[in-house]
């Protein structure tokens, strides 16, 4: 009993003396957060692009660095794994935040506990996912934002597709907040068009079998079938195809390459808004990266990749902008105001120009491609400019 | 006066007081000790664990292998997220509310669960976990669906709110963790832990003697359920959020591995296993991808060197390293076999075989 | 409206004949080796992995493929066998302990060793078939058609052969078998080898269909629990029953209602299953 007794007293006291050794930072770094789920189901999309953020820090650095009045600054990664749960994302954000004193963090997860940590805090989050209405000062959304991707695909369809006579869509999300508020923001889109809405069918986030929902809304007959969310959208093509349906398949989200493909040669046609590496329509910075990517961890990159490779250069650029490497809300005042240079082209803030309870997203250009062969081939690229206009369209100033 | 002072420096003289009282006043200081919230955060989440693996235990001992942790940890931790935000309850009551509807439900089930002993028990909790997520994903109106309840107010006192005040959390994190380990030891110790002892020695002689298991396993499962479902009530309010995606099957399944490490014959074992799984943690971070594997390779080693758990660690390494003195001095073996596993044990099995 | 019915029976069969495969292993592990095995899904994850490897990295043929992975999932299993689980024969919590750390070493080291993201594997299928009127995918056809016999087999050599006598022995009374000359190793070796077998089997063949990743085998193994509880402990017929069972339910429901009733009612039916007939509906009294 003695010995326990000591062992636990032992344990106790060990605690501060083997995490107390943190490195602090130097001076002429600015330390950026990195919070992914590196380890559990999440972790098979997660990690891959986590990846693509210490690429686009490492190349910040090659290039000289950030500039901010006169001094050269290098980024220090600071990669943890919040695990996706609210306990990981809040030890994560407090270790960041309070032990690191990142400024800018780049996070895939649960955004809502880490907000808790960052917004009194003042640390800016430029966060994946997913897609909110309940954002806070500091927060920012760097990926695709579904109130651009919708009028940009359905305007591109009413223009470049006439023949494919689109009257009726349904769309299919997964069943949680992005989800939802991609099914909300595409209902307001299709009657902007002129498109039937069929209304949408929220699917829990993992589906792969999409048979039994499939059986309930292909009798519906729509013309088009999309989705805003699915990330196994290859396979709900081809098993749309495969269940007899003809009609167009679009997706308007950033997914891996692997899940697109996927759809195997049914997939055929199927549209999408993934960057084709391939295409002279592709911006040369993706092409940059892509080709980066590739050669330094021997796999392709998502499209989400792309985003939050190109959000490590908003960071860089706001803080060269903003004149400041610690002043947070000079930061997100130049985020908000700003036009910035960035690998995939010209983007600026896009949330303040949509009605309140929108997500505070970027307006960046966005792809549209086509499954030829097996393979995606970029079929036209719309500019940021050109998204804005076709987003205000539908939702006003 | 003198007598307290006699007595004092007698309790600091024996070594054993010393050790016990070491254990008791550490964690009191250690907040003190270690500074920055994120040290602290993991502490917290430390005491929380050690309440879920204690119960855990003490389930075991009761004969039922309880797989379904995290379940109940959510039934405490929605309706006390629920009644505060909703109705505008004061958070010390949503907590107290939180650990009694849990009880409530185990009482309920209790009666009739408890009945299946072994796998089924085990499954049985499980597949309830199982539920209890979905339920809270499809009732989507009332809990806010996948996506959680946001800005869950933290529980205070008068003006002083604990919020992000990690030094007051962790001192209320405490009191619930000695409270719960507390009341679980002596639940132990009293008539029925007794009744469950004698069931293991001798179940038809037990039961003989009119001992009604049914009735102490629902008290058992009852207070168990009521400390699971206050440590996730006071989760909830800690970190201001909560998710269906924090009551998947895994977080039951960890508490399980804690115990199983630590060791389930004492209830320092539920202490042990949940701290040394947060050394491990901090230690690991560095393999970044690759700390399951870590993990499953430090649980197999423990599994296969130490199958009663770390806690008999101390004791092992003692009659190791007496082993290693006598294989030098060369002594006859003694006849007696080691009840615990030896980590050295290559260089006695041969003398031992014949 | 028949096309719609045909539509639900043919998904219903799909679901549950996907996991019937991996269910029966667990049955038969539980029955005989005394231990559930939750690792056990890893296997299928193992073999559609390595499925995944040799059609699209090395470029054999896929049923070749195929053989290969229910070759090396089978050592592997065999190996875990001789190695750990043999220990924890009877031993409720460290079994669970042992398999869980299986687990974490098995997902995290295909993840490191085959990459994270997910992977598709080309099906050697294409096209679809009509029945009845309703289009179908060939592969999916070829699926249910391949695992039905597999089913079919499994049940025919537990039920008739003289190793399925002596397994079914051993899973209802132990001692007794042993009297009779049964090798109680031997037959642990043979379940473990069978198991390994069926779930290989299985994530070969749903590796073309779905996606291929380092966490497939956990979902589809308390999937496989339900079948097996629902079923029956122990009793092959059970397990056929029970994953065709939970198949069809969650197909009409989903079809119905939505994904998350149907998990909901399918595991609330479960509940009530083990605690009106802890044993399954067909199953036999298996060891505590």
């Amino acid at each position: 009993m003695k010995r326990i007794v000591t062992l636990a007293a032992l344990l106790f006291l060990a605690l501060p003396l083997l995490v107390g050794a943190c490195a602090p930072a130097q001076a002429g770094e600015i330390p950026i957060g990195i919070s992914f789920p590196l380890t559990g189901p999440l972790s098979a999309v997660a990690a891959p692009d986590a990846k693509a953020v210490e690429l686009a820090v490492t190349k910040i650095n090659e290039a000289g660095g950030v500039r901010v009045g006169g001094r050269t600054y290098k980024l220090r990664p600071v990669v943890v794994d919040n695990k996706y749960s609210s306990e990981g994302e809040v030890g994560t954000a407090n270790k960041l935040i309070f032990e690191d004193k990142v400024k800018i963090t780049i996070l895939w997860g649960l955004t809502l506990p880490h907000m808790t940590i960052s917004e009194p805090a003042k640390s800016i989050t430029f966060s994946g996912s997913p897609s909110t209405k309940v954002y806070g000062k500091y927060t920012f959304r760097i990926l695709y934002s579904n109130a651009g991707t919708g009028p940009v695909i359905a305007r591109w369809i009413k223009e470049k597709r006439p023949g494919a006579k689109v009257a009726s869509v349904l769309t299919m999300e997964k069943d949680d907040m992005s989800g939802r508020a991609s099914g909300e923001l595409w209902a307001k889109t299709a009657a902007y068009y002129g498109l039937k809405d069929m209304g949408a069918e929220y699917l829990p986030p993992a589906t792969e079998d999409f048979y039994p929902a499939l059986a309930k809304v292909l009798p519906l007959n729509p013309d088009m079938l999309m989705t805003s969310s699915i990330a196994q959208y290859g396979l709900l093509a081809k098993q749309a195809r495969e269940r007899g349906y003809k009609g167009l398949i679009a997706l308007q989200w950033h997914a891996f390459p692997q899940y697109i493909e996927a759809a195997g040669p049914g997939g055929e046609g199927a549209i999408s808004t993934a960057w084709d590496p391939e295409s002279e329509l592709t911006p040369q910075g993706v092409k940059d990266f892509v080709a980066s990517y590739r050669a330094a961890y021997k796999m392709e990159p998502s499209t989400g990749a792309i985003l939050f490779y190109n959000g490590v250069y908003l960071a860089a650029r706001a803080m060269e902008k903003a004149g400041t490497v610690e002043d947070t809300d000079k930061m997100v005042k130049a985020l908000e105001a700003e036009q910035f240079d960035t690998p995939v082209g010209k983007a600026w803030f896009g949330g303040k120009a949509l009605s309140e309870g929108m997500p505070r997203d970027f307006t960046v250009p966005i792809a549209i491609s086509e499954l030829k062969g097996g393979k995606i081939k970029g079929l036209a690229r719309a500019e940021a400019s050109e998204v804005a206009e076709a987003r205000d369209s539908v939702f006003g100033k | 006066m003198l007598k307290l002072g006699s007595k004092i420096i007698f309790a600091l003289t024996s070594q054993r007081r010393i050790a016990l009282l070491a254990a008791l006043v550490v964690p009191f200081l250690l907040p003190l000790v270690i500074q920055g919230y994120y040290h602290r955060h993991i502490l917290i989440v430390l005491l929380v664990a050690i309440v879920l693996t204690t119960a855990f235990r003490l389930m075991l001992m009761a004969g039922r292998l309880h797989l379904g942790i995290a379940g109940f940890q959510a039934i405490g931790a929605y309706t006390s997220a629920l009644l505060v935000v909703k109705l505008a309850i004061n958070p010390w009551f949503g907590m107290l509310s939180g650990a009694v509807v849990t009880t409530l439900v185990a009482v309920t089930l209790g009666y009739v669960v408890l009945r299946v002993g072994g796998i089924y028990f085990g499954l049985l909790t499980l597949m309830f976990n199982i539920v209890i997520y979905q339920f809270l994903i499809w009732a989507r109106p009332v809990t806010g669906g996948i996506d959680g309840i946001l800005n869950i107010p933290p529980p205070g006192i008068g003006d002083l709110s604990f919020g992000l005040n990690k030094v007051l959390q962790y001192y209320l994190a405490l009191a619930i963790m000695l409270i719960a380990v507390f009341a679980m030891y002596k639940m132990e110790r009293s008539r029925i832990g007794l009744a469950f002892q004698a069931v293991g020695q001798n179940p038809i002689l037990a039961q003989h003697l009119g001992i009604n298991l049914t009735r102490y396993r629902v008290l058992v499962f009852a207070a168990t359920s009521f400390f699971i479902g206050l440590a996730g009530a006071f989760m909830v309010h800690y970190l201001a959020y909560t998710s269906p995606d924090d009551f998947t099957v895994m977080p039951s399944f960890y508490v399980v591995l804690y115990a199983v490490v630590g060791g389930v014959h004492t209830p320092m074992g539920a202490i042990v296993g949940p701290a040394v799984f947060v050394l491990l943690s901090e230690a690991f971070a560095i393999a970044r991808e690759a700390q399951p594997l870590l993990y499953g390779v430090v649980l197999l080693i423990v599994m296969l060197l130490l199958p009663e758990g770390l806690v008999v660690l101390p004791r092992v390494a003692h009659r190791s390293l007496m082993q290693v003195q006598s294989f030098v001095q060369r002594p006859q073996p003694v006849g007696e076999t080691p009840k615990y596993g030896s980590i050295f044990w290559f260089l006695t099995s041969r003398k031992r075989r014949q | 409206m028949t096309d719609l019915l045909l539509s639900v029976v043919l998904n219903g069969l799909f679901l549950g004949l996907s996991l019937l495969l991996v269910a029966l292993g667990i049955t038969l592990m539980l029955g005989i080796m005394r231990i559930v095995n939750i690792a056990h899904g890893e296997f299928y994850m193992l073999s559609a992995m390595i499925v995944w490897y040799m059609t699209a990295s090395v470029g054999v043929n896929y049923w070749l493929g195929l053989l290969g992975a229910t070759v090396i999932a089978s050592i592997f299993g065999l190996g875990l066998e001789r190695h750990l689980l043999r220990r924890y024969r009877g031993d409720l919590l460290s079994g669970f302990v042992a398999c869980m750390a299986v687990i974490m070493i098995m997902q995290t080291g295909a993840s490191l060793l085959f990459g994270f993201p997910p992977k598709s594997v080309p099906s050697p299928f294409h096209g679809n078939i009509t029945i009845l009127g309703t289009p179908y995918a060939t592969e999916r056809l070829i699926v249910l058609l391949m695992s039905s016999a597999i089913a079919i087999a499994a049940l025919l050599l537990v039920q008739f052969t003289k190793l399925g006598r002596a397994m079914r022995a051993v899973s209802q009374d132990e001692f007794a078998a042993a009297l009779q000359g049964v090798s109680i190793g031997s037959i642990c070796r043979l379940t473990m080898l069978l198991g390994c077998v069926l779930a290989a089997v299985a994530g070969g063949l749903i590796a073309p269909i779905f996606l291929v990743s380092a966490f497939m085998g956990l979902p589809l193994l308390l999937k496989g629990l339900v079948a097996m509880v629902i079923g029956g402990w122990g009793s092959v017929e059970g397990v056929i029953i029970g994953a065709l069972f939970v198949g069809m339910l969650e197909s009409v429901l989903i079809t119905i209602g939505s994904a998350e009733i149907a998990t909901m009612i399918l595991f609330s039916i479960l509940i009530a299953v083990l605690i009106v007939r802890p044993t399954g509906l067909l199953g036999v009294e298996a060891g505590q």
